[in-house]
């Protein structure tokens, strides 16, 4: 009877050990080192995932300044524009890259205002405040699931970063800062990978993953 | 119950209070934030190279005025004017604006429609109203200068004497002009008798019941908005450049640091001294079309106004900005 239990017991083990593997076996992580200043906000986003289905997306306003420095939601989902802040707002993008332009009106506080994502999958646009210029904040049409946006800190040189439950069979990954180039980089199960953050052809980091 | 229900209401105002405070903060500026062009501070070369010509008269088309003809470091990098001269002698549209702590800005000009400093740097040198240069003429004259080949040679990779070199030396001279060890900064780093008790009691009504940190917040009392503040007259301001209704008669939050060294005031020199600008926001402003939503009444007594002139006055710190021997043509 005791060795029944004890076998129940390592199976039981060993199924929880085998489901936190494939767990870890699963996940992607990234270490980000910056030699000068952090960017301000990172994406990373698995491109040949077309699962995400988000219809609305919210972004608040407090203190001057966006409550999200980057939101994400694929094409036709609403983003709402809120104002929690104690003095007026007016949201407009004015992408011409992206050939994006939208402008919200006056909000006072209180109010909000939405706008739909009608722009080319895989641009993201940079929205700001016609009142307080220094605001800015970052709206992505992406359909992956398997993303991740990490906010970042001026002075904060490295920065950790994980892609959960990833399917093996995904491997494409796009990464993106606002002021840096864009990476893309291949990263299959098993593998680790170095790449270099850069501008204008010049070193401003690097992008360690491992699988 | 009647108690739960009561903190809970005490708990959420006292938050609320929190979030509502949280833009109105006033502190000492951190210089590792400021955003460099390239993430780089300016080699002591550039800033030098960037000082000769911010004096230098060739820069203008008569040879008589430089950027420190407006921007006078004597005058609290202004020119004490109502308007600014132009060098063939006419009068230009707006009251010159101050220099200080200009490496934390993002926009420039009362407008705002230069959007780095280097732009701006060149905006007033090639302006007919103001020192009337081209800039191919700039770079003529100061070509046969042997100080500026050496330099332009010695700071920048590509050796040029060229437009971008000229806004990029300027700009990181101007970034230099940084005012942050004044009385107020001394007593937010714990010296409680670097303020006098007017003061900081103006301190407490600026952030209060003065409104002023609406606008006038952040480290350099400006969170670069723009907003109609009830000026007379018909200067569009922020208007000609976004096409908004919100935006007529808007013009840019200007820093306070140094504000007692750069009367007059506002986008066109209107009021002459900090109590007559303290009084302007106390009735509301002067012109109610499209006045911004931050600007009501004040109901400010005499005693709250002459406090806050002297809050006003503890964020002075004179510079000391030796002008340099500008160089002869060989």
């Amino acid at each position: 009877m005791k060795r029944i239990i004890n076998t129940k017991k390592f199976v039981f083990f060993l199924i929880i050990t085998g489901c936190w593997f494939q767990i870890v076996a699963k996940d992607v992580t990234g270490k980000l080192t910056f030699t000068k200043s952090a960017d301000f906000v990172m994406l990373a986003y698995f491109t040949e995932d077309h699962s995400l289905s988000k219809k609305t997306v919210q972004v608040d306003q407090k203190a001057k300044k966006f409550s999200k420095k980057l939101v994400v939601g694929n094409t036709s989902a609403e983003v709402v524009f809120k104002n929690g802040d104690s003095v007026s707002h007016n949201i407009f993008a004015k992408d011409t890259k992206a050939d994006v332009t939208f402008d919200v009106g006056l909000m006072s506080p209180g109010k909000d205002s939405k706008i739909k994502i009608d722009w080319n999958k895989d641009l993201i646009i940079r929205i700001g405040c016609k009142i307080h210029p220094k605001m800015r904040s970052y709206i992505a049409n992406i359909d992956s699931a398997f993303h991740t946006i990490v906010e970042l800190e001026k002075k904060k040189k490295e920065v950790e970063f994980s892609l959960k439950d990833v399917p093996d069979k995904l491997t494409k990954l796009r990464i993106w800062f606002p002021k840096y180039d864009t990476v893309d980089v291949e990263i299959k199960v098993g593998t680790t990978s170095e790449v270099d953050i850069k501008r204008n052809g010049k070193l401003y980091g690097k992008i360690l993953l491992k699988r | 119950m009647v108690k739960q229900v009561f903190f809970i209401f005490i708990v959420c105002v006292f938050n609320s209070g929190l979030v509502f405070c949280e833009d109105e903060k006033i502190g000492v500026p951190d210089r590792d934030d400021i955003e460099y062009p390239d993430d780089d501070a300016p080699s002591k070369e550039e800033v030098q190279l960037g000082k000769m010509l911010y004096f230098d008269t060739r820069l203008s088309l008569k040879k008589n005025q430089s950027c420190a003809t407006c921007h006078n470091p004597e005058l609290g990098f202004g020119d004490g004017l109502k308007f600014s001269l132009g060098t063939m002698g006419g009068k230009v549209g707006r009251n010159a604006p101050h220099i200080y702590n200009l490496a934390w800005n993002s926009l420039f000009f009362w407008d705002g429609r230069a959007g780095s400093l280097e732009e701006q740097a060149l905006g007033p040198i090639q302006a007919a109203g103001e020192m009337n240069m081209p800039l191919d003429k700039v770079i003529e004259r100061l070509k046969k200068v042997k100080f500026y080949r050496d330099g332009f040679e010695k700071v920048y990779k590509d050796k040029k004497i060229e437009s971008k070199n000229i806004g990029k030396a300027i700009a990181a001279f101007e970034r230099t002009i940084i005012v942050d060890n004044t009385p107020f900064d001394k007593y937010m780093k714990g010296d409680k008798d670097a303020m006098s008790p007017s003061a900081v009691n103006g301190m407490k009504l600026f952030k209060g019941k003065a409104n002023c940190t609406k606008c006038h917040s952040g480290p350099n009392f400006t969170d670069n908005s723009f907003h109609n503040i009830g000026v007379k007259g018909d200067d569009i301001g922020r208007q000609k450049l976004v096409k908004d209704a919100t935006m007529k008669g808007a013009f840019k939050v200007p820093g306070l640091r140094n504000v007692l060294l750069t009367a007059p005031y506002m986008h066109d020199g209107s009021l002459s001294t900090l109590e007559e600008v303290i009084k302007f926001y106390n009735r509301g402003g002067d012109n109610k079309a499209n006045l911004s939503k931050e600007m009501k009444p004040l109901k400010l007594t005499d005693k709250e106004i002459m406090d806050l002139v002297s809050f006003l006055g503890s964020l002075t710190q004179q510079l000391d900005i030796k002008r340099p021997k500008i160089p002869k043509d060989d």
